[in-house]
This record gives structure tokens, sequence and C-alpha cells, in this order.
């Protein structure tokens, strides 16, 4: 599932376009290069999305955003 | 990958079910009388629902009993104002940043004082949508339309639980629900499912903080 879309251009580079996604395939998160007209064009890197962190330290990592004065959330 | 390709024939937490009937009782004036003030039972028979008893639960047997929440349509405002949930609506599962939370049309409507005020009262990531849990499409999914103003619509099956609409049910003990079963959850998938359920129970009010 892509989630993520990275421009790869820098101003002044003279790089070619393209553009890099991740994709998430279970518990790793995969950074595809593909071209400018979406051919694959190699790996770029490959992590772990793995929250390491234990339960505990996740329920209490703080609170949720409050969006309620924009959307109705009952 | 948000459904198990390989699912297993017992019931597992996250599970979507089907032909159970679930019940919701008001009670509209708590009473400690020997007999009961007016109250009203309603009973619903979705047509489909999400077990929310854990795994090892199940597999203890527990009676016959499970716990279920029924799966519910998505709202159209959430959908179609925020074009980050567009793209995917799962992501109401996942911590996100504020920006993310309220979407990119209406963080580029705000102020530069009030994504300010916004990012210091909700630094990093968070849960968004604390109650609700959502379900990635899925072929075994009805579609439905969803509609919003303007004519803005979309079919999708995209659905979702509200945590706070969940029901016990008996089934007889020598009944195998497992025939019910149509979809069962990744295990990444039950973990944020388990995660986000823990955390809308572990929520700690300010007066507790200590």
């Amino acid at each position: 599932m892509m989630d993520k879309e990275e421009n790869t251009l820098d101003t002044g580079s003279a790089t070619p376009g393209g553009r890099i996604v991740s994709v998430d395939f279970a518990e790793y998160t995969i950074k595809v290069k593909l071209g400018d007209a979406g051919e694959f064009l190699g790996i770029i890197e490959v992590g772990m999305s793995q929250d390491f962190r234990s339960l505990r330290q996740r329920v209490e990592s703080g609170g949720s955003h409050d969006i309620s004065d924009f959307y109705d959330l009952q | 990958m948000f459904y198990d390709i390989n699912p297993q024939s017992k019931l597992r937490f996250g599970d979507i079910v089907r032909g159970f009937l679930l019940t919701h009782c008001h009670t509209y004036r708590p009473s400690s009388e020997e007999k009961p003030d007016a109250f009203q039972i309603d009973v619903t028979h979705p047509e489909l629902a999400v077990v929310l008893t854990p795994c090892c639960t199940i597999a203890q047997r527990s009676g016959g009993m499970l716990i279920l929440s029924p799966l519910l349509k998505i709202r159209p405002d959430w959908y179609f104002e925020n074009s980050y949930l567009m793209e995917d609506f799962t992501r109401i599962n996942r911590e996100t940043t504020i920006q993310n939370a309220l979407g990119p049309e209406i963080w580029a409507s705000m102020s530069d004082e009030q994504q300010a005020e916004k990012l210091a009262q909700s630094p990093g990531k968070r849960y968004m949508m604390d109650d609700f849990f959502a379900y990635d499409k899925h072929d075994l999914l009805a579609e439905y339309e969803l509609r919003y103003k303007e004519g803005m619509k979309e079919l999708i099956n995209y659905y979702m639980i509200d945590f706070r609409n969940i029901c016990r049910v008996q089934t007889a003990t020598d009944n195998d629900p497992t025939s019910t079963k149509r979809l069962q959850l990744s295990i990444q998938a039950r973990r944020e499912l388990r995660d986000k359920l823990a955390h809308y129970f572990g929520r700690k009010p300010e007066e507790d903080a200590v």
C-alpha cells in the first residue's frame, strides 16, 4: 500500500527526474525508486516499520489529536 | 496487507463474521428499586460484525461467549474533507501528525498562528478518532455509495467499528461459530486493532495524571 511519496529533485541538481515511493509490506517499509513514467528503477531502502515500544509505553505515550472542532466524532 | 490471505479456520480477534444478533439495552433512569423503571431492548441483525474477544480467550473456549461490534459504513465528512484519509482510510488506525489528522485542506486554511498553536497543543504522532477503527477495502465486502455535499459521491467498501458499540453474544457451546467467519486480519492489522483498543481504554484523564 502506497503511503508516501518524496520528490527526489533538489534545487540546482542535475539528477534525472523520478520519485521515491514508500511501500508497506508486512512489518517492512520498502522505498522504491520510480522513473518519470512510473517504471521501476530499483529498491532504495528496506526498513522495519515495527513500533518497538512496549504496549505500556504506547498506551502511555500521550493523548490523541483533538480534531473535534473540525469533525463530528459522535 | 490488511487481511490475511491464509485465514485460519478458528475465530481470531478482529475477524469479520456474519449471522449474529446484537442487542442494545436502554436503561432510561437507572434505579436501585427492585423493579426496574422503563427500559427497552433493541435487537439488530447486522450483516457483518467484528470479533473483539481476544484470541487467547477464544482459545479457552469461554463458554460460547463472544464480544462483537457491528461493522459500520464510514462517515462521509471524514472521508471527503480529508484527502489524507481518502488515499487510505485505514490511516485512522495509526498514530499520525496533527497536520494529517486535520487533513491538508483544513491545515492549509489555517493561519500560521493557528498552525503553531495546534502544533504546540498536539505535537508528534498521536491517534486520531479514538473511538473508531477502520476496515480496509476487500472484494468480499459490499460496495456502498458514500454521499457528501455538492454531489460528492463515491462507491467504496471501507468500513469501521465504533469501540463504544460493543455487545456480548452467547452461542451454544456445542456450536462451532467458525462457519460464520468471512475475513481475518493480518498480524499487522490485528496488532493495530489491539493497540488502538488498548489506547481507547488506556487514556488517562488529566486529574489522574501523577
